[in-house]
């Protein structure tokens, strides 16, 4: 079983580290460039834009929902 | 339902892209691939300025002095970051079960989690919106 396991993580490391490398090739482009562009560069942005806009987003919604409430206790 | 089919979906892409982008690389592979720890895999593993090959994987070093174009100049603050991810991957004690847990599993599923949150967040503004 445990055998079984390595060989899949192994396969799988594999399979994303020709991934890179196929890639690199095909936009002309280095192993070490398209791993530093995904992970050094694109990802780490993409994640704090997306961390920020659903910041934004819940707040922009709990204003709404509390505005909403407000109106509805008055009338 | 139709939400399901939305996030399933934006889940597939990326692996769906990988798997297209490596099988249709497949077919233009001159050379045979090596044995990485008992699994074949598609590139080989030949020293070669011409292009990238599992060799730029094992030895950065020599990628970057014969492969790289436009991050030259940039070495000074990448290097940092791409050194310093290597490094945390491999001091978890197994970096390729490391490798594939944090940058095939976790960091992909928060960003997919962020994006879900974010777009029923957008239906429920528009929502509240329209009543």
């Amino acid at each position: 079983m445990i055998n079984y396991l390595i060989k899949i993580v192994t396969y799988l490391y594999g399979y994303g580290t020709d991934f890179t490398i196929n890639l690199a090739n095909m936009f002309g482009l280095s192993y070490y460039e398209t791993n530093a562009f995904i992970f050094c560069i694109a990802w780490p942005l993409i994640t704090i834009l997306l961390i920020g806009s659903y910041l934004l987003l819940l707040l922009t919604y709990k204003r709404m929902l509390s505005k909403k409430s407000a109106i509805l206790r008055a009338g | 339902m139709q939400n399901r089919t939305r996030n399933l979906f934006i889940l597939i892409i990326p692996f769906f892209l990988m798997i297209l982008i490596n099988e249709y690389s497949r077919v233009d592979i001159k050379w045979q691939g090596y044995n990485f720890k008992d699994v074949s895999v598609m590139n080989s593993s030949k020293k070669t300025t011409k292009e990238c090959t599992w060799n730029c994987q094992n030895n950065t070093a020599f990628c970057k002095s014969n492969h790289v174009k436009y991050l030259k100049s940039y070495f000074s603050y990448i290097d940092p970051i791409y050194f310093g991810m290597i490094k945390f991957l491999k001091s978890t004690g197994d970096y390729q079960v490391a490798n594939i847990i944090f940058l095939m599993f976790i960091w992909p599923l928060v960003m997919f989690v962020l994006i879900i949150n974010s777009l029923s967040l957008i239906a429920k503004i528009k929502n509240l919106n329209s009543r």
